[in-house]
C-alpha cells in the first residue's frame, strides 16, 4: 500500500487542470500538485528534482497535445534520465487515434493511457491503481 | 760613341731651334743622333742627372731603356722616315737605382734639302708620377671591378630621360644571363622579369625618391631567374646626375643576390608559425618565472593544461600546488630547487592535478640561466602528454604480456622479419633447435629448415604477404644443430603495423619429431609386410653398419643364382652383383640410406651367376637414430620376369599406339558396353568429338535412329560370335548434327580363351562422296517435284517460227491440256489481259530482234479465273541473231495476294497510326524515333520533323526514365512482349505531361525484335483530378480529424465541468436546466465519440489486413450476447465451416457481427420467438457471411436508400441511435469488403456481410 500524495499534472488546457485538480482533492484528501502547462516547463522543474530524488510527484499525467514541448517529446526527454522510470506516468488525452494509443504502448515508463474526459470513476480507479501498485 | 759635347754649330738652324727647344726646361733630358748613325745618340747631361748618372758617366743609351720598350722604340728610330717625322709615346726608362722612371718621347727628325747631315732629336719628359697615378686608378677601377665582379655585386645605371639601362657583368651573372645576353634584350628588360609586385614598389620608391630628393631608395624584388626561378635582389640606387635643367639624368645603383638571406627570413617566418602551431597542438606551453616576483609568466597552453581562466596570474608556488601530491610534487620542488640554487636544468615526467580534478601526464622542462653562482633566467616548456604516456604505458603492459607468453611458452616461439631473420626467439625454440639464444638471433630462420622442405612454406609466405589469409599452419622438417631431423607443427602469423603493414611474421613451433618419426616408422614397417606378403621371389638382406658385412636370405642366393652359402661383404655385392649401368645409383642410394637415413625402393638390373642380368627390386630401410645409421636392412625381389614383359610390352604397346594413333582411317576399340575405350586423333577428327569425349560416346550417341538397331544387331553379332568381321557403308551422326558417312569395318578381338574382349573398328570417312551422291539423287528429285509444287511451267518460243511450245506444267498452270503448239502473238491474245496485250508482244519481239530478257509479274487468263504469274523471257542470242527465246511462267496467285493483302494492313496500320486520337511512335531498337503520329505531336507540342530530330530521354521526365529503361531492356530481351507504364513526359511549352504509355515489340518472321510501338495517351487531365481529388480527401479527412479532436477536448473538458458542479453543489442542482444541460453534454460527447471512430475507421490502411477465422470470431460475438439471447429465449444457429479464413481486422469484424447480432435482439418480433440463422458462403471471390433473422425487418422501399446512413433509426424503439449500422459500413468497407440487406417488415432481415477471402 502506497500513499499518494504528489500528483503531477502535464496540460495546456486549464480547464481540464482546474478540473482534474477539484475531482482529485474530492477523491482523495491532503493532496499536493505539481502543475504544468507544457512538457518543457514539466521538464525543466522536474529535472533538478529528479536529480536531488527529492519532491518527487508520486504520478504524472501527461497531456499529449502541448504547445512548446509535447507529451511525446516530454517522453524522449524523461527516459533519458535514470531515475525517471520510478514515477508512473499515465497519459491523459482526449486523442482516441489509434496510432497515438499504439505509440504510447512503445514507452515502457507510460503505465497506462486514459481517454478524456476525466470523470471521478476514472480518478477513483487511477488512485486506486496506484496504490496498489506498490 | 758618344760625343759628350753636343756642338751646335753641327746643326741647321731649324735643327738647333729644335735642339734649344728641347733643352729648354720643358723638357728633362734630350738626345740626338745623325739619322745615318742611328744608334749613336748623343745624351744631355740633365738625363743622365735625372737617372742618377754623373754628367761624365758615359752611358749606353739600349741600357737605359727598359727591356719591354726597347724594341718599339729601336724600330720607331729605324722606321724615322725621309720626310719630317714627330711622334710621342711613354717610354719606362731604368733608374741607376733600378726604378723604372717614365718618360713622354718626343722624337722630332726634318730632312731639310741643303743639309748633308741630318739629325734626330729627342726630347724628354718624366711623367713616372703622372704615369704611376693613372696606372694607380687604372688598377684601382680594375680591381673595384673584379670586387664588385667577385662578390657578385652588379651595377646599373639607368637613363632617366632615355630609358637606356647599363648593366655588369655581375647584375647579368645574378639572373643567370651573360652580360652579353641581357644588352641584346630590349631596355625595359629587367622590369619585365621584376615581380610585379614588387616592380610597382619599386617603381614608387623611385619616384619618391626623385621627386623628394632622398639620399637614395633600397627595395627587396624578386627577379625571374633564367631557370625560371625567383631571385631575390636587393636594389640600391640613387640620382647620379642632373640635366642642366636640374632634372635627375642617371639613376645608379647596384644589385646584389640575397635569395639566401630572404629564404632564410621566410624560412624563419614560416617556422616561427609552425612553432606556434605545433606547440598548440602538442599542447606545449613556454613558462618564465620572474626572479623578482617568483611570478610566472606563462602561455595560454599551461593554463589550458591546467584549466585555469587565461587571466589567472600564477606564482610558482600555485604551480607546484597543481602538481599531484607526493613523487611528483616533491620531484617538481627538487627540480626548481636545484634549477635556482645550482643551475640545472631539468627535462621531467610528472603528474599534475588540473582544475576540474583530473589527473594528467606532463612534461616539465626547465632551464636555469645561471652566471656567478645565481639565477638570472629560468624559463622552461610544459607539455600536456598524458595520452602518449597512457599509450606508453598500456603499450608496455600488452608488450609484456606478449614477452611473458613468448619467453614461456612450450611451444618454440620466434619472431622474424620478412626476410625470415630471427629477431626474437623464446627458450624452447632455442631447445629445440639445439641453440643458444644469441646465436640464433644471428641467423635466419629459413636455414633450419629441411632441405627438402626449403620451399613448403614459400607459397602460404607469398600469401601471408598479399593479405590472403592471415596465418598457416604445417608440419615441417628442421635440422637440429647436431645435424638430426626434426619434425615441426608450425604456426605463422602475420603482423602488422599501425600502417596496415605486415613487419613481421610470428612463427611457433611444436616439436612433433617423436610423432613423426614413428609414424614413418609405421609406415616402413607396413609397406614392407605389405610387400613381403604379396610378392614370392623375395629375399632379404641386412648391411651391418659396423663392418659393411652382407647377411641375406637364402631365397637370395636362388633369385641371384649363386652358392647356397654364399654371403658376400657389401663391397662384393655391389660390385658383383650389380650391372655396371646402375652400379653407381645404387651405391648413392646405399650411402644415403646409412649417412642420412634415407629408405630407398629401386629397381636395378642384377648380375645372376651365369646368367643374363636380370631385373630386381630392391628395397632397402634405414635405422636412422642420433644421426647415425643403426640399421640397413631391406629385400630384394626378383622381377625380372615382369620388368622383361613390362619392357616388352611397352614396346609393342608404343608401336602399336603410334599405328593408332597416326593411322588416316579412324580407328577404335570397342568394350563389351560398345564403349569406344580408345580412339584415334582421325575418329575423334571424323566425329567432330575431342578424344576424351569420343570415349564417352555409346554407339547409340552416334547412330542415326533409324540405323540404331540394325547397329547394335552387327555389335551382337559380333559379340556372341556368329560373325568373325563385316564391312560396309554406315552412317553416323557428327557432333554438329551433320550425318557423316563412313567404310566401316569392324573385327572382333578374342581372347586365349577365345572369349570375346573387345572389337576393332576402322572407319573411312566417305561422307563427302556419299553427300554428293545423296545431294544428286536429291536435287533430281527436287527439280522433278519443283515443277509441279512451285507452279512452275516452261515455254519455248521459235524466232523463226514465232512458234510457242509450252511445257506440260505450263498447260496444267493454265487449265489448258489440248494445247498445241502455234503463234505466240494468238497465245498473248488468249491469255493475257487487253491493257498487257501491247507490252506482252513488244518484250517478246524485242526478245527475239535485241536478245533482251524480261521478268515480270501480270495476270493471266486461266482456267480457273485470272491468276498473277511471274513470266520470265530469257532470250539465247548469239552474233546477232536469236537462237530461241526460253522463259517459265509461275503462278504467283497466292503470294500476291498475300503482298496485296499485307500492303492493304500497312495502309490500314498507316491510316489508324497517322489518325489515331492518342500518341503513337515507331521507335528503333536503338531507341530513336522512326515514326511519329500527329496525335503524339500534338501531345507534347512538337512538330513532326522536330520530333524525329529530339532526343527521347529529354522529353521524358527523369524520375520515370530508369523504369522504362527497364521495361525496354526486358522487351529486347524477350521477357516481356509488351508492358504499361505511367509516365511523365514534358511538353514543349515546359508543362508535365502525364501519360499512359503502352510499348509493345514488333517482330519479324525470325521472331527478331525489328521495332518497338509506343503509345502514348494523355491523361494529364485525369491525373490532375485525381491528384486534387487525393489531396481534397486528404484535407477532409484532416479536417475531420482536428474536428473530432478539438471537439473532444471541449466536450471533454464540459462533462468534467459538469461532473464537479454536480458533486459540489449536490443539492442545488436538481432543477430540471442542470438535467438538460447534462443531457446535452452527454449527447454531445457520445456524438463526438462516433465521429472519432468513423475518422478513425478511414485512416485505417488496407494492407493492415490479417487472416482471420470467420467461425472464431462470430462465436466470440455469440458468447458476448449469449444472455440476452437467453433472456428472450431465442435460438441461433451457426452453420459456418470451421476452416474459413477472411482477411480483415479481428477488433472490427467483432464489432461488425456483434452490431448485428445486437441489432437482430433488440429488434426481435414481440410476436415471435427469436431465430437467428448464421452462415457462411464463398461468392465471387468474397466470403459472404449471412445473419438472417426472423425481427421486425424494415420496410427498404421507404428506407432503402439510408438504412446504413447516419443517425437513421427505422423503429422506435427506446436504444435506437442510428449510429451502429453507419459504423458497421464503415468499418466493412475499410476492410475492402462490402455490406447488403434483405428485408421485409414482420418478416425478418437478413444482412450479407462481403469479406475479403484469401483468394482475393
Amino acid at each position: 500500500m502506497k500513499t499518494i500524495n504528489t500528483i503531477c499534472i502535464i496540460d495546456d488546457d486549464p480547464i481540464f487542470r482546474f478540473g482534474t485538480r477539484k475531482m482529485m482533492e474530492n477523491v482523495h484528501l491532503s493532496l499536493d500538485f505539481l502543475i504544468y502547462k507544457n512538457g518543457k516547463e514539466a521538464f525543466d522543474d522536474l529535472l533538478p528534482k529528479l536529480w536531488e530524488d527529492t519532491n518527487l510527484p508520486d504520478v504524472i499525467l501527461l497531456d499529449l497535445n502541448m504547445p512548446i514541448m509535447d507529451g511525446w517529446q516530454f517522453l524522449d526527454e524523461l527516459v533519458k534520465i535514470p531515475n525517471a522510470e520510478r514515477i508512473p506516468i499515465y497519459i491523459v488525452s482526449s486523442s482516441v487515434d489509434r496510432r497515438d494509443i499504439d505509440k504510447a504502448k512503445t514507452y515502457k515508463i507510460v503505465n497506462n493511457y486514459i481517454i478524456k474526459p476525466f470523470s471521478v470513476a476514472k480518478i477513483k480507479d487511477l488512485i486506486e491503481e496506484l496504490t496498489k501498485t506498490n | 760613341m758618344i760625343k759628350l759635347q753636343p756642338h751646335s754649330g753641327l746643326f741647321s738652324p731649324v735643327d738647333s731651334t729644335i735642339y734649344e727647344l728641347f733643352r729648354s726646361k720643358l723638357y728633362d733630358g734630350v738626345w740626338f743622333a745623325e739619322k745615318s748613325q742611328p744608334d749613336i745618340f748623343n745624351i744631355s747631361e740633365n738625363f743622365k742627372t735625372l737617372l742618377d748618372y754623373k754628367p761624365t758617366d758615359s752611358v749606353a743609351w739600349n741600357d737605359l731603356i727598359s727591356p719591354q720598350d726597347l724594341p718599339g722604340f729601336t724600330e720607331q728610330i729605324q722606321n724615322i722616315s725621309n720626310t719630317e717625322y714627330t711622334s710621342c709615346t711613354d717610354i719606362r726608362f731604368i733608374h741607376k737605382n733600378g726604378n723604372h722612371l717614365w718618360m713622354q718621347t718626343h722624337i722630332y727628325s726634318k730632312s731639310i734639302p741643303d743639309q748633308i747631315q741630318r739629325y734626330v732629336f729627342i726630347a724628354f719628359k718624366d711623367i713616372t708620377d703622372q704615369k704611376n697615378h693613372e696606372l694607380k686608378v687604372k688598377r684601382q677601377q680594375l680591381r673595384d671591378n673584379d670586387i664588385l665582379n667577385g662578390s657578385g655585386i652588379g651595377t646599373w645605371e639607368y637613363n632617366l630621360i632615355t630609358e637606356k639601362v647599363v648593366f655588369n657583368e655581375s647584375c647579368a651573372k645574378i639572373i643567370g644571363y651573360t652580360l652579353k645576353e641581357l644588352n641584346e634584350k630590349e631596355s625595359n628588360f629587367w622590369d619585365n622579369l621584376t615581380h610585379p609586385d614588387d616592380l610597382k614598389r619599386t617603381r614608387h620608391l623611385i619616384n619618391e625618391h626623385v621627386t623628394q630628393k632622398s639620399s637614395g631608395f633600397k627595395n627587396e624584388v624578386r627577379v625571374k631567374h633564367k631557370d625560371g626561378h625567383w631571385v631575390w635582389v636587393m636594389d640600391i640606387g640613387k640620382v647620379l646626375s642632373y640635366t642642366e635643367d636640374g632634372q635627375p639624368e642617371w639613376l645608379g645603383g647596384i644589385h646584389y643576390a640575397i635569395t639566401e638571406r630572404k629564404n632564410g627570413e621566410l624560412l624563419v617566418q614560416q617556422y616561427k608559425d609552425l612553432l606556434e602551431d605545433v606547440n598548440e597542438a602538442a599542447e606545449i606551453g613556454i613558462w618564465e618565472v620572474d626572479l623578482k616576483t617568483n611570478q610566472v609568466n606563462c602561455s595560454d597552453e599551461i593554463k589550458k593544461i591546467f584549466g585555469v581562466p587565461l587571466f589567472f596570474d600564477l606564482k610558482l608556488d600555485d604551480v607546484v600546488g597543481f602538481m599531484k601530491e607526493g613523487k611528483s610534487r616533491q620531484k617538481m620542488i627538487d627540480s626548481i630547487k636545484n634549477a635556482l640554487e645550482e643551475g640545472e636544468n631539468y627535462n621531467i615526467e610528472i603528474e599534475i592535478i588540473t582544475v576540474d580534478k583530473k589527473t594528467l601526464w606532463c612534461r616539465a622542462i626547465g632551464i636555469s640561466e645561471f652566471n656567478n653562482g645565481e639565477c638570472t633566467r629560468y624559463y622552461g616548456f610544459f607539455q600536456n602528454i598524458h595520452d602518449k604516456v597512457i599509450a606508453t604505458k598500456e603499450l608496455a603492459l600488452k608488450e609484456e604480456l606478449f614477452r611473458k607468453t613468448f619467453s614461456h611458452a612450450a611451444v618454440g616461439m620466434a619472431v622474424i622479419d620478412l626476410k625470415g631473420s630471427i629477431s626474437k626467439v623464446n627458450k624452447s625454440l632455442c631447445n629445440y633447435l639445439g641453440y643458444s639464444n644469441k646465436q640464433l638471433l644471428e641467423k635466419n630462420f629459413d636455414q633450419f629448415s629441411h632441405p627438402l622442405d626449403k620451399d613448403l612454406s614459400d607459397k602460404f609466405i607469398a600469401e601471408l604477404l598479399l593479405g590472403k589469409r592471415e596465418s598457416f599452419q604445417l608440419d615441417k622438417r628442421y635440422i637440429h644443430k647436431d645435424g638430426s631431423i626434426l619434425w615441426g607443427h608450425i604456426s605463422v602469423s602475420s603482423v602488422r603495423n599501425e600502417m596496415g603493414r605486415i613487419t613481421y611474421f610470428v612463427v611457433q613451433v611444436q616439436d612433433i619429431t617423436e610423432r613423426k618419426k614413428n609414424e614413418l616408422l609405421l609406415i616402413n614397417y607396413k609397406d614392407l609386410l605389405e610387400r613381403s606378403n604379396a610378392v614370392a621371389k623375395i629375399g632379404s638382406w641386412e648391411i651391418d653398419v659396423n663392418n659393411y658385412n652382407v647377411s641375406w636370405s637364402s631365397s637370395l642366393n636362388t633369385i641371384l643364382n649363386t652358392r647356397k652359402d654364399f654371403t658376400p661383404t657389401f663391397f662384393e655385392f655391389i660390385d658383383y652383383f650389380i650391372a655396371e649401368e646402375h652400379r653407381k645409383d645404387a651405391i648413392l642410394t646405399v650411402k644415403n640410406a646409412l649417412e642420412k637415413g634415407m629408405s630407398f625402393d629401386i629397381q636395378i638390373l642384377a648380375n645372376a651367376n651365369d646368367s643374363d642380368p636380370k631385373w630386381v627390386r630392391m628395397i632397402g630401410i634405414s635405422e636412422f637414430e642420433d644421426n647415425h645409421c643403426k640399421r640397413l636392412y631391406g629385400l630384394i625381389q626378383d622381377i625380372d620376369a615382369i620388368k622383361k614383359a613390362q619392357c616388352e610390352i611397352i614396346i609393342k604397346e608404343e608401336q602399336w599406339r603410334t599405328t593408332f594413333n597416326h593411322a588416316n582411317v579412324g580407328m577404335s576399340l570397342i568394350n563389351f558396353n560398345g564403349e569406344a575405350y580408345k580412339v584415334n586423333p582421325s575418329l575423334s577428327d571424323m566425329f567432330g568429338y575431342t578424344i576424351k569425349e569420343m570415349q564417352s560416346m555409346r554407339i547409340k550417341d552416334i547412330s542415326l535412329e533409324e540405323d540404331f538397331e540394325k547397329n547394335i544387331e552387327m555389335m551382337s553379332k559380333l559379340m556372341d560370335g556368329t560373325i568373325e568381321n563385316f564391312s560396309q557403308e554406315m552412317r553416323f551422326i557428327h557432333k554438329n548434327g551433320n550425318v557423316i558417312w563412313a567404310n566401316v569395318s569392324v573385327s572382333s578381338v578374342k581372347n586365349d580363351f577365345n572369349r570375346f574382349t573387345h572389337m576393332v573398328a576402322q572407319l573411312v570417312d566417305i561422307t563427302e562422296s556419299k553427300t554428293n551422291e545423296i545431294l544428286l539423287k536429291k536435287y533430281k528429285d527436287l527439280l522433278e517435284r519443283s515443277n509441279k509444287v512451285a507452279k512452275i511451267g516452261s515455254w519455248e518460243l521459235n524466232p523463226e517460227n514465232h512458234m510457242l511450245y509450252w511445257s506440260e506444267n505450263l498447260k496444267r498452270l493454265l487449265g489448258n491440256k489440248e494445247y498445241k503448239a502455234h503463234n505466240f502473238s494468238d497465245s498473248i491474245i488468249d491469255y493475257v489481259l487487253e491493257e498487257n496485250h501491247e507490252k506482252m508482244a513488244y518484250l517478246l519481239n524485242n526478245a527475239m530482234q535485241n536478245g533482251h530478257s524480261f521478268d515480270f509479274e501480270l495476270q493471266l487468263k486461266t482456267a480457273s479465273g485470272l491468276r498473277w504469274m511471274r513470266m520470265i523471257g530469257i532470250s539465247n542470242f548469239k552474233n546477232g541473231i536469236c537462237k530461241s527465246v526460253h522463259g517459265l511462267v509461275q503462278d504467283i496467285e497466292e503470294f500476291k495476294s498475300a503482298e496485296l493483302e499485307i500492303l492493304l494492313r500497312e495502309e490500314e496500320f498507316r491510316q489508324t497510326f497517322w489518325h489515331a486520337p492518342i500518341g503513337m511512335v515507331l521507335l528503333d531498337l536503338n531507341g530513336k524515333i522512326a515514326r511519329v503520329n500527329p496525335g503524339m505531336c500534338e501531345t507534347l507540342g512538337y512538330s513532326e520533323k522536330e520530333m524525329l530530330a529530339i532526343n527521347k530521354s529529354e522529353l521524358s521526365h527523369p524520375d520515370d526514365l530508369e523504369e522504362t529503361n527497364k521495361l525496354t531492356q526486358q522487351l529486347l530481351s524477350g521477357e516481356l512482349e509488351s508492358f504499361q507504364q505511367e509516365k511523365r513526359y514534358f511538353h514543349k511549352n515546359g508543362n508535365l505531361i502525364w501519360t499512359i504509355l503502352s510499348m509493345s515489340s514488333v517482330k519479324n518472321d525470325k521472331g527478331q525484335t525489328t521495332h518497338f510501338v509506343c503509345q502514348v495517351s494523355n491523361i494529364t487531365r485525369e491525373k490532375l483530378l485525381t491528384e486534387s481529388l487525393t489531396e481534397h480527401n486528404n484535407r477532409l479527412q484532416n479536417y475531420a480529424h482536428i474536428v473530432s479532436h478539438n471537439l473532444r477536448s471541449h466536450t471533454g473538458n464540459l462533462s468534467m465541468l459538469l461532473e464537479l458542479s454536480e458533486m459540489n453543489h449536490k443539492s442545488g442542482f436538481e432543477d430540471e436546466l442542470f438535467e438538460h444541460i447534462k443531457s446535452a453534454s452527454n449527447n454531445m460527447c457520445e456524438t463526438v465519440n462516433h465521429l472519432s471512430e468513423i475518422v478513425e475507421i478511414q485512416n485505417l490502411i488496407k494492407n493492415t489486413l490479417v487472416p482471420i477465422n470467420l467461425r472464431k470470431r462470430v462465436k466470440k460475438s455469440l458468447q458476448n450476447i449469449r444472455t440476452a439471447v437467453s433472456q428472450v429465449n431465442g435460438e441461433v444457429v451457426l452453420k459456418v465451416n470451421k476452416e474459413l479464413v477472411i482477411y480483415g481486422i479481428s477488433s472490427y469484424v467483432d464489432s461488425v457481427i456483434l452490431n448485428i447480432l445486437t441489432n437482430a435482439i433488440k429488434y426481435k418480433s414481440p410476436h415471435r420467438l427469436l431465430v437467428i440463422d448464421i452462415r457462411a458462403t464463398k461468392i465471387k471471390g468474397y466470403m459472404a457471411l449471412s445473419i438472417a433473422d426472423n425481427g421486425l425487418g424494415i420496410d427498404l422501399e421507404q428506407h432503402g436508400a439510408k438504412i446504413f446512413g447516419m443517425y437513421k433509426t427505422f423503429h422506435d424503439h427506446k436504444n435506437a441511435r442510428g449510429i451502429g449500422l453507419f459504423i458497421s459500413k464503415n468499418q466493412i468497407e475499410a476492410m475492402g469488403g462490402s455490406i447488403e440487406v434483405e428485408s421485409q417488415p414482420n418478416i425478418g432481415s437478413t444482412f450479407t456481410i462481403y469479406f475479403k477471402d484469401e483468394d482475393n
